[in-house]
């Protein structure tokens, strides 16, 4: 009735909240089984000097919250949902892929390490932060922060990406915006590959986590490890390869990751989406068999750069070919002058399609 | 409901563009929101660094969504965007309590805003489906929405990533655009 009321009279504008039509159904919140769990759970408040660790299954996706800690090492080896980290000091804590964002605020000389699709900071300083981040991490009214790219792995962590919706071939760890830069000089740096995650965020060492096989080298982690914005300028030869949607893509790309990186080659980007007609048509002129291929589901690029990258890449790509991954449908770069050109394509064409 | 439906519901509106406005802090939701009503894919959304817009148009009628970047250094910006507002949307994060007072403060000064007075506004309780979120009654309460007096005004618990809620806001911003043609 109060709906009707203020309706017919507008001015007195009060809107009755609680009535509802009797035949909604229950929103999910307002369901029994959500009532039942506790948010005090997945809350950690005022603690000091403490490790805490959270096993595969025990977050399961729920917001997760660490606010006012100090001295802490937190590790959560399990997807969530939004993570917020506010007013700690000192602190040490890793996050399992996170779906949506991860949002750290008033927090100082902390080693924070996650797996995310947003990154957002406020008000911190001396901070270390690794990341593979699907979007790009922003920074606002924050000093002395140090990005790194998180090379990791544990078990049931790649299936933790899944649930996260993350892909493992978007990571923009490098590529940060800065909401309140400085004139001269920068509120943060890159940190070098030598730096991972496991010189700056203790090694955990507590009986429980000892079955996860937690590794931090390149060869096995999830991300692959890339050099972002600490090579975009450099003016190596490029090679991009792009492997269509297959079983095998995936171990494929790996494989000739591993290969071509064992050279003077390195892995600068990688990119996963699902290109649309006009983007092929971009990339690959009017050859209708292209079309076909980007239809069957996201395609995986990989930027190579390096003296000879090409010839090497192809060399690698052809012994895979034709031994463990045959009939793979693939792209490759045929030349220098061709290489630059399509790596800005298939870049542009993501950003459109992505985050239009 | 998507934005088409939205737009031909507005058919009996006087006039033939409405203008919405998103507004609301950073991480709020409102891009998020915004991909929702225009019915497109949500994993792969970015913090905003300026704003968003997405029109559609149907019999003549247009309809624009404007969805400005919620950062603290750039709000001094959506002063830009008030001019011809027709429906303010304000987003709120309910599970992010640190930011309570904040998120108040930000939504007083709009009210009081000249170029905003009259505009009925909708307040999305976003976010409903984490664990740690306020409930809409709650959010209402702290905001002391109660004590506006001067446009009409709504607030709808939602979650933009299960779309839960989304279609009830804009039943409300439809049934308020059509009574202003009534006045």
């Amino acid at each position: 009735m109060g709906c009707l009321f203020s309706y017919f009279f507008g001015s007195s504008a009060s809107s009755d909240i609680v009535e509802q039509p009797p035949a909604r159904q229950p929103y999910s919140w307002e369901r029994a089984d959500r009532a039942a769990i506790k948010k005090e759970d997945f809350i950690l408040d005022k603690l000091k000097d403490q490790t805490i660790f959270r096993l595969a299954g025990s977050v399961n996706g729920q917001q997760f919250i660490i606010q006012n800690c100090e001295n802490c090492t937190v590790y959560v080896f399990d997807h969530t949902g939004q993570v917020q980290i506010d007013d700690c000091t000192n602190c040490c804590i890793f996050i399992g892929p996170v779906h949506g964002s991860i949002f750290i605020r008033d927090s100082i000389n902390c080693v924070l390490a996650t797996v995310c699709q947003q990154f957002r900071t406020r008000d911190c300083r001396d901070t270390h932060v690794y990341l593979s981040c699907a979007s790009q991490p922003i920074i606002e009214s924050s000093h002395n922060l140090k990005f790194g790219c998180l090379t990791l792995n544990y078990d049931n962590l790649a299936e933790q990406y899944k649930s996260a919706d993350i892909s493992p071939w978007n990571n923009n760890w490098s590529n940060i915006h800065d909401f309140t830069s400085i004139p001269d000089g920068k509120n943060y740096s890159l940190l070098d590959k030598t730096e991972s995650v496991f010189q700056h965020l203790p090694v955990p060492v507590d009986p429980s986590c000892s079955h996860l096989n937690i590794k931090d080298d390149n060869d096995t982690s999830v991300t692959p490890y890339t050099y972002g914005q600490l090579y975009r300028d450099r003016h190596e030869e490029r090679c991009l390869v792009i492997f269509f949607q297959d079983l095998n893509a995936d171990a494929c790309a790996r494989a000739l990751i591993q290969m071509a990186t064992q050279s003077e080659v390195v892995l600068v980007q990688t990119k996963s989406y699902k290109m649309d007609e006009m983007s092929v048509e971009g990339m690959f002129g009017t050859n209708r068999s292209y079309v076909t291929l980007v239809a069957k589901g996201p395609v995986i690029g990989l930027e190579f750069a390096g003296n000879n990258s090409i010839s090497i890449c192809q060399q690698n790509l052809h012994a895979l070919l034709t031994t463990k991954y045959q009939n793979l449908p693939h792209f490759i770069s045929q030349s220098p002058a061709d290489a630059r050109t399509q790596v800005d394509k298939f870049y542009n064409f993501a950003s459109m399609q992505m985050f239009a | 409901m998507g934005l088409l439906d939205l737009l031909r519901s507005f058919r009996s509106a006087p006039q033939q563009e409405l203008r919405i406005l998103l507004l609301g802090l950073d991480n709020a939701g409102k891009t998020t929101l915004l991909k929702v009503l225009a019915s497109e894919d949500i994993t792969h959304i970015t913090p905003t660094q300026g704003f968003n817009i997405k029109s559609v148009q149907s019999s003549g009628f247009k309809l624009n969504v404007w969805d400005i970047g919620g950062q603290r250094k750039i709000r001094p910006y959506w002063r830009n965007y008030f001019e011809n507002t027709d429906v303010l949307i304000y987003v709120i994060d309910s599970s992010d309590k640190k930011r309570f007072d904040e998120t108040n403060q930000e939504l007083s000064e709009l009210l009081q805003e000249e170029k905003l007075s009259d505009v009925p506004l909708l307040i999305f309780a976003n976010k409903q489906d984490l664990l740690n979120a306020a409930k809409a009654s709650e959010i209402t309460d702290g905001l002391s929405l109660h004590e506006i007096r001067d446009r009409r005004w709504q607030i709808q618990g939602c979650s933009a990533h299960t779309k839960e809620g989304v279609k009830e806001g804009l039943d409300w911003i439809s049934k308020t655009v059509a009574n202003n043609k009534k006045k």
